[in-house]
């Protein structure tokens, strides 16, 4: 035998059998295995489909819930009812209005109407029910004028009129436009003058205030904006009807400066606002500062004149990331009577109202020359990514002059709550705030920063 | 006189009858060993149903949940240990899905060619031009509208983003085809390029003479056009949807069944089918899943027939979302989630959500935002809640798993080249990532779950397969099987392989119960049910963790 012949010969009989053995672990691994393209079920189904149209049996009996679980849950399915139907409510009125807040209205390119008109709806538990109507003609292109007319008649008598006409865009150079509003509300709160009223004094009077503006805007950077603005206005206040109680109840006529008389003045003024903050609409970081100063002087004989300012700055600091916010806001308002004029009528006066409202108080609870409002605000996103949870701490506090503002007397709020952005752009918070006449719960739409 | 009447009588009588059991064919006996769930007999054509969308999502996203975490009863069951949760209906002995209107058993019986998935549902035909707008796309957020091709089929048309080209219907394509592979009803999807001079718009549709219906200008589609994604030739990338065959009688509900189809006896909610099909949109990402996506449809005369219910809307689906890549939450959260809202209002926002951790940029832009590194099959979310995904049990998602694994990578990677991306990238990358989701998928469930199943008796002996271990999920592994029977008391037989001496049953007579373990493993049980009759054994009964 040829040594290179039996070598092989002994290496090929363990090999051999080595392969022998390995025979059905190679048959194994051949064999068609679950989810490998050829594998087939050992069901009759792998051979016939078969016909569901076909007469035939069903699979099972329809499986209906046990009586023993009926039985449990038939008191607890009858206590719920009024929440069922409570619900029912509101998904109806999502089915039906959501489409009209969410989906856009307006298809670029298909039928633009030349003007749009909807019902306005408002409540407050001031003004009560108010319908009302908006007639919209959009600006689809820049050079068109955007013109938006509404008017509104509230169950309290409350009457309300605007007119607005903007031409050009944020997008242009330049923007400008007119601004026309009346307002009629026979039930106008009012607590007193002053930084010392409680919730418990309010009273109502008519206020009849009407007003025509103009402004012109120009983009000066893309960050900074100055505005030039102009008008006459008119303001009027009168015994309340649909309010009680009524002021002259709670206060001598005669020590509110200007009640009962009308005040008719032309405005003129200039603002400007800087911004460098990360977005637009809900910002996460950046800051942004606004300055307004305004100069008023009356035409009906009152001599009075004064100039109004006003500044702002607000602050955005992420909190190790843009879910978590920390905003702060701080905003003061001053209307200074000129050397020799008569005193500032008290329905002209800067009240903690809107941009300037103490949190946890009434809206227009305090007013006087100077008010000045502090906020911090820590937010983080709970569904994302439009709706925030909020904690809020907020000073503010109003004085005749800047040397009267003391720490000692400011109002402190403290609370929290949940807003929502929109999908235009607006901010609907509701929140519960607790100050020192107890808690104050409100939904407030397009506010807050 | 008296004879006449009485035989008009009992010809009303007789007619009356007649078509009392037409629109009631309800077939009256049950077979619990039927491959076939006999729910297409004839009945009446049942009335149209549109759903308020928002209506829906309101319901689904915010009443439904509300009313179950309110749900005291359910609390009570729960803590007694009887759950709340009942197996689904629709299953027969082997623990499967008979065909159905529904549902056809396909690849996890009997393989799907690779031709056929790479063809997807339908048959292989796409749109021909010149096309005709017959109506806009009606709901949904990306822009579309529905067309008629010059072979005279509808199809409804969504462009893709511009950047994005094949986007959402490179995603349509993939889901549709393994969808229908999987056994469900499905319309065809294609991802094509049509070219702006292909498209006019029916003059009736401009002028506005349509009912219900907006004009469609030509600047509105020029505008479409314009936003879509442009190849250098001019034409636009989108996806074309066939339309399904008969007529459509509005979306399926996910939660209760259709009172006028004598057919429709299970409650959607407890369709095996419908609950499995969470670990299949899962796996396939699908996260828009939800009633408007399907339709039910009447096929039949205009009078009789029977409903077919196919899943028409899947392009929200692996890396897509409507007209961008899909957000990074979308697939992890429900729009409205209230788990995770209290866990961020308690953390005051400082908790890490899994999506936060995830980048699913993959830089292709027809493949979009997906991963399979954080994917966790279980921790799926659709847009809202899905009262069908919301009741399935163990059983059912074991059930979803196996469908899932069925596919091979040959059949994943067929699948992803039918939707022809231009970008090999795309199709690499798809298809990569659909195995290691699948992967995933299989390692979840089938740990749960002991994945035996196809029992056989094969003479003398039980045959089985472990599908982790098939699908080389796991390495090969002993079992432990219970031996539980009437007259005999409950013993333990450890099995080295997948087979079974019936031998080892020993004297058992009448139903045995065979309760299967991985040995190793904590898996919930599988349970077997065979009968002897004489000297052979039937399977009676195989059940998946739900007894």
């Amino acid at each position: 035998m040829h040594p290179r012949n039996g070598r092989s010969g002994r290496i090929g009989v363990p090999l051999a059998l080595l392969l022998l053995a390995a025979a059905p672990l190679a048959a194994h691994a051949d064999e068609p295995r679950y989810g490998d393209s050829t594998w087939v079920a050992p069901y009759p189904v792998a051979d016939s489909t078969g016909d569901p149209t076909a007469p035939g049996p069903r699979v099972s009996e329809p499986k209906g819930e046990p009586v023993g679980e009926t039985i449990l849950r038939t008191p607890f399915r009858i206590i719920g009812l009024p929440f069922r139907a409570l619900f029912a409510g509101f998904e109806w009125l999502a089915g039906v209005g959501a489409p009209h807040v969410f989906e856009p209205h307006v298809r670029v390119g298909v039928h633009l109407p030349y003007a749009t008109i909807s019902p306005t709806f408002d409540y407050t538990a001031q003004t009560g029910f108010e319908p009302g109507f908006s007639i919209h003609r959009a600006a689809y292109r820049e050079d068109i004028p955007d013109i938006t007319i509404h008017g509104s008649w509230s169950f309290k008598d409350q009457r309300r009129a605007s007119f607005r006409l903007r031409v050009g865009s944020d997008s242009l150079h330049w923007n400008g436009g007119l601004f026309a509003r009346y307002r009629y509300t026979p039930t106008t709160r009012f607590y007193g003058v002053g930084n010392f009223t409680h919730g418990d004094n309010r009273s109502y009077y008519l206020a009849e205030k009407g007003e025509i503006n103009a402004f012109m805007a120009k983009h000066l950077t893309k960050h900074a904006t100055v505005r030039l603005i102009g008008g006459i206005n008119s303001y009027a206040s009168r015994h309340s009807y649909n309010g009680t109680p009524p002021l002259e109840q709670n206060f001598a006529p005669s020590t509110i400066e200007g009640y009962g008389h009308d005040s008719r003045m032309v405005v003129f003024g200039a603002n400007g606002e800087w911004a460098k903050l990360n977005r637009g609409p809900d910002p996460y970081a950046g800051v942004y500062v606004r300055g307004e100063i305004q100069r008023y002087r009356s035409l009906n004989g009152i001599d009075v004149q004064y100039v109004q300012w006003d500044g702002e700055v607000r602050g955005y600091i992420p909190v190790g990331a843009q879910r978590r916010v920390l905003a702060l806001r701080a905003v003061y308002e001053a209307a200074n009577p000129d050397a020799g004029s008569n005193p500032i009528p008290f329905d002209r006066l800067p009240a903690s109202v809107d941009d300037y409202r103490f949190l946890a108080y009434h809206g227009s609870q305090f007013r006087d020359q100077q008010v000045g409002v502090g906020q911090i605000e820590y937010r983080w996103l709970v569904f994302p990514p439009t709706v925030q949870m909020y904690a809020l701490a907020q000073i503010g506090e109003v004085a005749p002059s800047q040397r009267l503002m003391r720490m000692d007397d400011i109002h402190e709020s403290y609370g929290g709550g949940l807003r929502y952005f929109g999908p235009n752009g607006g901010w609907v918070r509701g929140q519960v705030v607790h100050g020192a006449e107890g808690f104050n719960i409100g939904v407030d739409i397009g506010t807050g920063f | 006189m008296r004879a006449r009447t009485a035989s008009l009588v009992l010809a009303a009588l007789a007619v009356f009858h007649a078509s009392a059991a037409f629109a009631t064919a309800k077939p009256a006996a049950v077979d619990s060993s039927s491959w076939v769930d006999h729910d297409g007999r004839p009945v009446s054509k049942p009335q149209k149903h549109e759903k308020a969308l928002w209506a829906h999502e309101f319901h689904e996203g915010i009443t439904a949940p509300l009313g179950h975490a309110f749900d005291i009863p359910d609390k009570i069951l729960w803590a007694v240990g009887a759950g709340y949760k009942h197996r689904a209906s629709n299953v027969n002995r082997y623990d499967e899905v008979s065909n159905s209107t529904w549902f056809t058993n396909r690849n996890h019986v009997r393989p799907v060619s690779l031709g056929d998935i790479r063809t997807g549902p339908a048959g292989d035909i796409e749109p021909t031009p010149p096309y005709v707008i017959t109506h806009g796309k009606v709901g949904g957020n990306n822009p579309g509208f529905q067309i008629k091709d010059a072979a005279g089929k509808k199809w409804v048309v969504k462009l893709d983003p511009p950047a994005c080209p094949q986007l959402i219907s490179g995603a349509g394509a993939v889901a549709s085809r393994l969808i229908s592979a999987a056994g469900y009803n499905q319309a065809r999807i294609v991802s094509f390029r049509i070219k702006p001079e292909d498209l006019t718009i029916d003059p009736d549709l401009t002028a506005g003479k349509k009912p219900g219906e907006k004009p469609f200008y030509q600047s509105y589609l020029d505008y479409l056009l314009a936003h879509s994604f442009r190849y250098p030739d001019g034409s636009s990338s989108a996806e074309a949807s066939l339309f399904i065959k008969g007529d459509v009688l509005g979306p399926i509900n996910m939660r209760g069944d259709r009172d006028d189809d004598p057919n429709d006896i299970y409650k959607h909610r407890n369709r095996r089918e419908l609950r499995g099909l969470f670990v299949l949109m899962s796996w396939l990402n699908s996260w828009d899943t939800k009633d408007p996506q399907n339709l039910d449809a009447f096929i039949g005369s205009d009078s009789v027939g029977h409903v077919s219910h196919t899943i028409v809307d899947v392009d929200a689906a692996l890396g897509a979302a409507g007209g961008e890549p899909k957000p990074p939450i979308r697939g992890f959260e429900y729009t409205i989630d209230w788990g995770w809202a209290m866990k961020r209002v308690l953390t005051l926002g400082f908790i890490t959500e899994p999506w936060r951790k995830t980048n699913e940029e993959t830089g292709i832009p027809s493949a979009g935002h997906i991963e399979s590194e954080i994917y966790d099959p279980h921790a799926f979310r659709t847009l809202q809640p899905q009262p069908a995904f919301r009741e399935r049990t163990l059983g059912d998602c074991y059930w979803g798993a196996k469908v899932v694994c069925s596919f091979s990578d040959a059949q994943i990677r067929a699948a992803v080249e039918g939707a022809h991306y231009d970008d090999p990238k795309a199709t690499e990358f798809l298809t990569k990532m659909l195995i290691e989701r699948r992967d995933k998928v299989g390692r979840y469930w089938f740990s749960r779950v002991t994945p035996v199943d196809y029992f056989q008796v094969d003479g003398g002996t039980l045959r089985f397969r472990d599908l982790a271990v098939d699908r080389r999920l796991a390495d090969a592994r002993h079992y432990k099987v219970e031996v539980k029977s009437a007259k005999s008391a409950t013993r333990t037989i450890d099995l080295a392989d997948t087979k079974l001496a019936l031998s080892q049953l020993g004297k058992a007579t009448g139903d045995v119960k065979l309760v299967f373990r991985v040995a190793s493993g904590e898996s919930e049980p599988t349970f077997l049910t065979l009968r002897k009759t004489g000297d052979s054994w039937n399977i009676l009964e195989v059940r998946h963790a739900d007894m």
